[in-house]
């Protein structure tokens, strides 16, 4: 499942680069590569995918100082076209004791909206 | 259960993003298509669990082969919705599809994946465009 803790090998093998943290959130950037690519040229939606719930996990982990497992994600996708790069942001919309459930975007270099997700995820407080 | 080599599904082997996941087409009848993926350490989160991004990358890949197969066009993701029931971090996973809504611009697709014991690991449903 999509477990977040800090950022995982999928992370690295698919390239995805960390741009700017913060304690409070962070900020992924995904330089497209050709073995991001589908054979119609188009970016595989496994990719945005990936980086929304890289980026939800790991900013609800930090915010919560806890292990968020993935239990639901819905993703709408708006454009598929290769960009040079991208980047995302995730928003918390609810969080209590056990489960939160957030926003993610992906935004291309112009700042336009490539894909949207909303997630739900369980969290497990991790021991110091 | 055999590998695929059928013209119908060259574009899947010309899928670098296919190729570099792993994912492999297989034929378990005469009309039923599935992929596998071997677990391999680099699919893998740092809690050593399938990353959620596999999941949704291969259950997006057998949407679109289902579509592909009956439509012989090019589908777009509009939409991937999927609900992760188990985790699992080794051996061979299973992901089948079906389509629920044959349109003739938009098409409708279930799909789920199951590890070796036949164990429900993902389960997801998008929609897609469909390009004449």
């Amino acid at each position: 499942m999509g477990t977040e803790s800090t950022i995982s090998y999928f992370f690295d093998y698919l390239g995805f680069l960390i741009k700017e943290t913060n304690e409070q959130s962070i900020e992924l950037e995904l330089p497209v590569t050709p073995f991001l690519l589908q054979d119609d040229g188009t970016i595989h939606p496994g990719v945005f995918a990936t980086m929304l719930d890289i980026m939800m996990g790991a900013t609800i982990s930090r915010q919560t100082n806890s292990f968020a497992t993935t239990i639901h994600l819905n993703i709408s996708y708006f454009n598929l076209d290769p960009k040079s790069k991208y980047t995302a942001d995730t928003t918390i919309l609810h969080l209590d004791g056990k489960c939160v459930s957030a926003e993610g975007v992906i935004y291309d270099l112009n700042k336009n909206q490539v894909a949207k997700a909303i997630g739900s995820f369980k969290i497990k407080p991790i021991k110091e | 259960m055999a590998a695929v080599n059928s013209e119908k599904f060259d574009w899947f082997e010309k899928n670098s993003f296919i190729k570099h996941m792993g994912f492999e087409l297989v034929k378990q009848g005469e009309n039923d298509i599935s992929i596998k993926l071997l677990i391999d350490p680099k699919h893998l989160n740092t809690q050593h669990n399938l990353h959620g991004g596999v999941h949704a990358a291969m259950l997006d890949t057998i949407q679109t082969t289902a579509l592909k197969s009956i439509y012989g066009a090019r589908v777009i993701a509009q939409n991937l919705n999927v609900h992760y029931v188990t985790g699992t971090d080794s051996g061979d996973i299973w992901a089948h599809a079906k389509v629920i809504q044959k349109g003739y611009k938009i098409a409708a697709v279930e799909s789920e994946i199951v590890d070796g014991s036949n164990r429900l690991i993902a389960k997801g449903s998008g929609v897609y465009k469909i390009i004449r």
